[in-house]
C-alpha cells in the first residue's frame, strides 16, 4: 500500500482506493481502433479473393476484443474515497454511472468485514450507522482490504 | 490530513484455494501459467512420442511399422500436437507467470478469462487426439494424410476424423484469441505506474507483438477451415475447381496464418534470451530500443511474405519476386536481434548456467536455421528444395532453438522463482548437452538428404538415404529420450533442492526478482512506482 502524507492533522484523513490503469480512455480507443482497422483490411482482402468466410470470425473477433477492453477501462475507471474529519466519515464512489457521495456521523460508524456467500467469495467491507450500510474497496484483494478494514477502525 | 493510497485489482481470486477446485475454478495468473506449462509438458511428450515413431519407422528403407496413411497422419499429429498443443501452450504459460510479476500487476486483466482460455485447451487436445485415434475404428474413415498444412483437394476427401480436427483447430484458436486478448488489455492496461511502454521488459514486448500477430492471423485460419468443412459438408466449392473454386485460396489463407505462426512461436523466446542473456552476461540488453524496432519489423513483414511456402504454385514472376524480396529482407531484422545478443555478450562477465547454455546455443542454431531459410527464400533454389527433407531440417533447426530451447531457457531461467529451490545444474547440463547434441544429430543429416533429392512425408526412401537416416533416427532416440531427464529435474525441483532466493541469479533484474520465492499467492496487490 502507497501512503502519502499531505497533511500534519491526525484528525483528518483520507483514504483514496482505486485500481491502477496506465493508459487513459482515448489511448485505449486508438489501440482498440489500429487493430480493428488492420483486422478490416485483412478481411476485405480475402473477401475479394472469396473468402467471405472470414468476415464472421473477424467480427466476432473485433466484438470480443472491444468488450474486453471496455470491461477493463470500466473497472479500472473506479475510484473511491473515504474522508475522515472531526465530525464526519465521507464516502465518494466514482464509477462509470456517476460518483455518490455518503456521509456518515463520525462518532457512530461500524467498519464491517462480512464473510463471502461462499467461502470462494472474497469478504466485503462494509461502512455505514444507523441501518445505512455501504461496500466500499469492492475491487481490492483480501489482505487489502483487512488491512484497510483496521486502519479506518484506528482512524475513528 | 493524512492521504493513504491503495491501488489494485481483482476481487474475485483473494483466498489461497485447495484442492482439485483450486486447478479447475482458478483466476490466479500463476496457477493457470503452471496449467499452461503442465499441458505444455504433456503435448511435448505425447507429439515426442509420434516423432520417435516417425523415425523409428525412417529407420530403415520399407515399411517397417506403419503403413503410409498412418505415417502421414503422425505427421500431421506430430505437427499439430508440438505447435498448438506445446509450444504455444508453453509460452503462453510463461506469460501467464511473468507478465504480471514483470509488470508489477496484480493478475491479468481479464482473470475469468483467462481461465476459460485454459481449459478450452484439454478439450481441443481431445479432439485433436480423437481424429488421430477415430480411424482405427470400426467406420471412422481414413487417417488425414494431409500433413498439418490441410490442402484441399485431399484434406476434403479424408474422413470425419477431419471434422474432427477441424473443430480441435477453432477450439485452439479460440483459446489462442482470448489469452492474446487478456495479454493485450493486461500490458496496455495494467503496468505499473511510472512504466512507460519503452520501460516494458523486453519479455512482455515480444509477448506483445505475438498477441496482435495471434488476433490478426487466427480469424483467417479459423475462416479457412470453416470453408474446408463447408466444402466436405454442405455442397460450396470454395475449393473445387469443379466447382468453380480454387484449392490454392486454401493455402493462401492458410499460409497468411502459418507463416505468421512462425514468429508467433519465435518471439516469446526471444523475449526470454533477452533476460537470460543480460542476467549471465551481467551487462543490460544492448540496443534495447533497436529489439523493440526490430521485432516490429520482423512482425510486420512476416504478415506480408507468407506466399513463399508457395512458390509452386505457378504465381506470376511479379508476385514471387516480391514474395522472395519480402523474405530475404526479414534477415535484417532478425540479423539486428542476433547482433543485439552478442554484443550484450561482448566483454560481458559471462558464466554457464543451464538458461545461459540455450541461450549461446539458441544463437548459433537458429543463426543456422535463419541462413537456411534464406537458401530457401530464393525461388529458384527453392523449386528444388521444395517438399524435401532439406525444408525439415530448415524449420526445425528454426523451431527447436529459436522456440523450444528459448522456452527450456525459459523454464530453468525461471524455475527458481516459481518453486522457491534451485534446480540440479548438473543434471541441467547433462540435459542441455544430450538435448543439443541429439537436436543436431537428428537433424543436421536431413540437410544432405533434402540436398540429395529425398521427398518429405514420404513413408519409404531409396536405400542410397540409408545412413543418413540411421544417423538421424539414432539422434532422434537420443534426443526424444533425454526430455525424460527434463521431466525428473522439474519434478525434483518442485520437490525440494537449494533454497532459491529472492533474487534467484546474480544478475537478474526486473520486478519479477523483488517477489518471494516462490512468490506469495497474490502478488504486487499495490503497484510499484517505476523510476
Amino acid at each position: 500500500m502507497a501512503v502519502l502524507e499531505i497533511g500534519s492533522s491526525e484528525q483528518k484523513k483520507a483514504y483514496i482506493l482505486e485500481p491502477n490503469k496506465s493508459l487513459s480512455g482515448t489511448q485505449l480507443c486508438l489501440a482498440f481502433a489500429v487493430i480493428a482497422l488492420a483486422l478490416m483490411a485483412i478481411t476485405l482482402y480475402f473477401v475479394t479473393l472469396g473468402a467471405w468466410l472470414v468476415i464472421p470470425f473477424t467480427g466476432l473477433e473485433v466484438l470480443v476484443l472491444g468488450i474486453a477492453i471496455h470491461c477493463q477501462y470500466r473497472w479500472a475507471g473506479k475510484k473511491q474515497l473515504i474522508e475522515i474529519d472531526d465530525k464526519n466519515v465521507t464516502a465518494s464512489r466514482r464509477s462509470t454511472k456517476g460518483t455518490d457521495y455518503v456521509t456518515f456521523p463520525r462518532g457512530w460508524v461500524k467498519i464491517k468485514l462480512v464473510d463471502g456467500s461462499s467461502s470462494w467469495h472474497p469478504r466485503r467491507l462494509i461502512l455505514g450507522s444507523h441501518g445505512r450500510y455501504i461496500e466500499i474497496g469492492d475491487f481490492l484483494v483480501e489482505s487489502e482490504r483487512a488491512e484497510l478494514a483496521s486502519q479506518l477502525k484506528a482512524s475513528l | 490530513m493524512t492521504t493513504t493510497t491503495m491501488t489494485h485489482d481483482e476481487a474475485h481470486h483473494d483466498h489461497a484455494p485447495t484442492g482439485l477446485k483450486r486447478w479447475l475454478f482458478s483466476t490466479n495468473h500463476k496457477d493457470i501459467g503452471t496449467l499452461y506449462l503442465l499441458f505444455a509438458l504433456t503435448m511435448l511428450f505425447l507429439g515426442g512420442a509420434s516423432a520417435m515413431v516417425i523415425r523409428a519407422e525412417l529407420f530403415l528403407p520399407g515399411i517397417q511399422l506403419v503403413d503410409p496413411d498412418l505415417y502421414n497422419n503422425l505427421v500431421t499429429n506430430h505437427a499439430l500436437l508440438m505447435i498448438f498443443g506445446a509450444v504455444m501452450p508453453a509460452a503462453a504459460g510463461l506469460a501467464n507467470w511473468m507478465i504480471p510479476l514483470m509488470i508489477g500487476a496484480p493478475d491479468m486483466a481479464l482473470p475469468r478469462m483467462n481461465n476459460l482460455s485454459f481449459w478450452i485447451l484439454p478439450a481441443a487436445a481431445t479432439m485433436l487426439i480423437l481424429s488421430f485415434v477415430v480411424p482405427f475404428f470400426p467406420g471412422g474413415g481414413t487417417q488425414i494424410n494431409t500433413g498439418w498444412t490441410l490442402y484441399p483437394p485431399l484434406s476434403i476427401k479424408v474422413g470425419m476424423s477431419m471434422d474432427f480436427l477441424i473443430f480441435a483447430i477453432h477450439l485452439l484458436g479460440i483459446s489462442s484469441i482470448l489469452a492474446s486478448i487478456n495479454i493485450i488489455v493486461t500490458l496496455l492496461n495494467m503496468r505499473a505506474p511510472g512504466m512507460t511502454l519503452m520501460k516494458m521488459p523486453m519479455f512482455c514486448w515480444t509477448w506483445l507483438v505475438t498477441a496482435f500477430l495471434l488476433i490478426l492471423v487466427v480469424p483467417v485460419l479459423a475462416g479457412g477451415v470453416t470453408m474446408l468443412l463447408f466444402d466436405r459438408h454442405f455442397g460450396t466449392s470454395f475449393f473445387d475447381a469443379a466447382g468453380g473454386g480454387d484449392p490454392v485460396l486454401f493455402q493462401h489463407l492458410f499460409w497468411f496464418f502459418g507463416h505468421p505462426e512462425v514468429y508467433i512461436l519465435l518471439l516469446p523466446s526471444i523475449g526470454v534470451l533477452s533476460h537470460v542473456i543480460p542476467t549471465f552476461a551481467r551487462k543490460p540488453l544492448f540496443g534495447y530500443k533497436s529489439m523493440v524496432g526490430a521485432m516490429l519489423a520482423v512482425a510486420t513483414i512476416g504478415m506480408v511474405v507468407w506466399a513463399h511456402h508457395q512458390y509452386t504454385i505457378g504465381m506470376s514472376l511479379g508476385a514471387v519476386t516480391y514474395f522472395m524480396v519480402g523474405t530475404i529482407l526479414i534477415s535484417i531484422p532478425v540479423g539486428l536481434m542476433i547482433f543485439n545478443f552478442i554484443a550484450t555478450m561482448w566483454r560481458g562477465s559471462m558464466t554457464f548456467e543451464t538458461p545461459m547454455l540455450f541461450a549461446v546455443g539458441i544463437v548459433l542454431m537458429f543463426t543456422f536455421g535463419g541462413l537456411s531459410g534464406v537458401m530457401l527464400a530464393v525461388v529458384p533454389a527453392d523449386m528444388q528444395y521444395h517438399d524435401s527433407m532439406f525444408v525439415v531440417a530448415h524449420f526445425h533447426y528454426v523451431l527447436m532453438p529459436g522456440a523450444v530451447f528459448g522456452l527450456f531457457a525459459g523454464v530453468f531461467y525461471w524455475l527458481p522463482k516459481w518453486t522457491g529451490h534451485m534446480y540440479d545444474e548438473k543434471l541441467a547440463k547433462i540435459f542441455f548437452w544430450t538435448n543439443v547434441i541429439g537436436f543436431n544429430i537428428t537433424f543436421f543429416p536431413q540437410h544432405f538428404l533434402g540436398l540429395a533429392g529425398m521427398p518429405r512425408r514420404i513413408v519409404d526412401y531409396n536405400a542410397i538415404f540409408t545412413e543418413f537416416n540411421v544417423l538421424s533416427s539414432i539422434g532422434a532416440m537420443i534426443f526424444g529420450l533425454s526430455h525424460l531427464l527434463l521431466l525428473y529435474i522439474v519434478i525434483k525441483t518442485i520437490r525440494g533442492g537449494k533454497k532459491a532466493k529472492n533474487r534467484s541469479w546474480e544478475g537478474a533484474k526486473g520486478l519479477e526478482w523483488e517477489v518471494g520465492s516462490p512468490p506469495e499467492f497474490h502478488t504486487w496487490t499495490t503497484a510499484p512506482q517505476i523510476k
